[in-house]
């Protein structure tokens, strides 16, 4: 499962936009990953512009 | 204070140009429109370049106001990664098409239109979900200020953004691959040593590596970094990287970060359902080349905001009534986004050699005065001097042949 490191997360929403389970939530200064949802494609930490999202 | 009432005709999901064009535009026709935005604020986070089209202006009726324009520019420097420059520069005595703006003012006076236009705008509003009645749509669900509310709707404008969570609430396939978005990392740089009447794009380091400059007047400027999600680095590395590089930026201060990730592979297959319609970046009318959206959502919304009243009017808000903003966004936009999609494509394929050659063989270019009257775009001049690039360097008629040809189609 990805997870967000969120002290470098801009909270833009990239990772919610290209999620293809909607795994993803971007509440104002939090990022939400359902580990239920999330098959570890990848997609996110490909576009993130900061480079938050990340497997642990 | 207007307070959230129960029954509108018109739902709009996010306050962003989308948003707020499509809102006013249905309130000018005579509907009841609630604008639900989750930020705090309309207008932040800043999540573009704030280059505007004077187009978008037009379509929104608004004129061009101290308060916001922050600087008018008639020159852009294209630069190679081994250095190579053309510099192409518009006419003295035309209005230019580049200025760029303070964002979050110029979003915040439009909210001001929408809202006199009769529109109820509400901030720190998280649409959750949509509300359903035997399969139908006929509201949202909404989190404001901790209180869940339900709020019916005749029909429901998804101006969410990329990836538009809305739309794929009502079951819109929206595209997912990260080949099909950019991403995008972005400082407010004050303090630089920039001429204000240009404009920069530098393909740097790579020609798939596309850094900008857009100078907004007083020595500060956005200065951008972005490529597909398949990139070298992290946007923001490549940023930092280009920024070290330039003594002029290096030199400066960071004053705001702003990143995003903006569709590129042209207006989504489907953009509706019945009684939901998206809009601007959530239905992915974003230029592929420039990654331009403002004028697309400006244009999108006015017509989206009309539509969605018309078809209220009909009792006709089916899925294939709302789509027909798709078709009339591809009649005026298709040819156009298929080009520069292609042009993208060949300009990654570049070698940086091949760039160094076609800087050098524009050199510096005027752009004639007559382009910019009457509909056509002055855009594809450049493009067009690149004819004579074939001749001298027959290499290049398998890399642009087909694209110059292309041109014609679309100019």
């Amino acid at each position: 499962m990805v997870t967000c490191d969120q002290e470098k997360c801009m909270f833009c929403g990239g990772c919610v936009a290209v999620c293809a389970k909607e795994a993803i939530a971007v509440y104002e200064l939090r990022v939400v990953v359902d580990p239920e949802r999330c098959i570890d494609c990848g997609n996110c930490i490909t576009v993130c512009p900061v480079g938050a999202m990340g497997r642990p | 204070m207007a307070s959230i009432g129960k029954g509108y005709d018109i739902a709009v999901v996010g306050g962003g140009p989308a948003g707020l064009a499509s809102a006013k535009a249905a309130a000018e026709a005579g509907a009841k429109v609630i604008v639900f935005e989750d930020h705090p604020a309309i207008g932040t986070p800043v999540q573009c370049g704030e280059l505007l089209s004077r187009s978008a202006l037009v379509e929104l009726d608004m004129r061009p106001s101290k308060r916001w324009l922050a600087n008018e520019f008639r020159k852009v420097r294209l630069v190679s990664p081994g250095g190579t420059e053309t510099l192409i520069e518009m006419p003295a005595n035309v209005e230019t098409p580049l200025f760029t703006i303070e964002r979050k003012i110029w979003e915040k006076d439009l909210a001001r239109l929408v809202s006199e236009a009769g529109a109820t705008i509400v901030t720190r509003a998280r649409v959750m979900d949509l509300i359903k009645r035997d399969g139908n749509i006929c509201g949202v669900k909404v989190r404001h200020l901790k209180e869940d509310l339900k709020v019916e709707a005749k029909v429901v404008l998804g101006c969410d953004g990329p990836g538009s969570p809305i739309g794929r609430k009502a079951g819109i396939k929206i595209p997912t691959s990260p080949a099909k978005y950019a991403s995008i990392a972005q400082y407010q740089l004050a303090g630089i040593d920039i001429d204000q009447d240009m404009g920069e794009v530098h393909f740097y380091p790579s020609p798939r590596d596309i850094c900008y400059i857009l100078p907004k007047g007083d020595g500060y400027a956005n200065v951008g970094y972005g490529t597909l999600g398949t990139g070298t680095d992290k946007a923001i590395t490549m940023l930092d990287g280009f920024v070290r590089h330039d003594p002029r930026l290096a030199k400066g201060s960071i004053i705001e970060t702003n990143v995003g990730v903006e569709p590129i592979s042209g207006v989504h297959e489907e953009i509706s359902a019945d009684r939901l319609l998206l809009v601007g970046d959530a239905a992915g009318m974003v230029n592929p080349l420039t990654v331009a959206g403002m004028r697309f959502s400006a244009w999108a919304g006015v017509r989206a905001g009309r539509l969605a009243v018309d078809a209220i009017n009909d009792g006709d808000a089916s899925k294939e009534r709302l789509g027909g903003l798709r078709d009339d966004f591809q009649k005026l936009f298709g040819k156009r986004f298929r080009f520069m999609d292609a042009l993208r494509t060949t300009v990654f394929g570049l070698e940086p050699r091949d760039l160094d050659d076609m800087f050098a063989h524009l050199g510096h270019v005027k752009v004639p005065a007559r382009l910019f009257r009457g509909k056509r775009e002055p855009v594809f001049y450049p493009l067009r001097m690149l004819v004579g690039l074939l001749i001298k360097k027959p290499r290049f008629f398998k890399k642009l042949g087909p694209l110059i040809k292309a041109r014609r189609g679309v100019e």
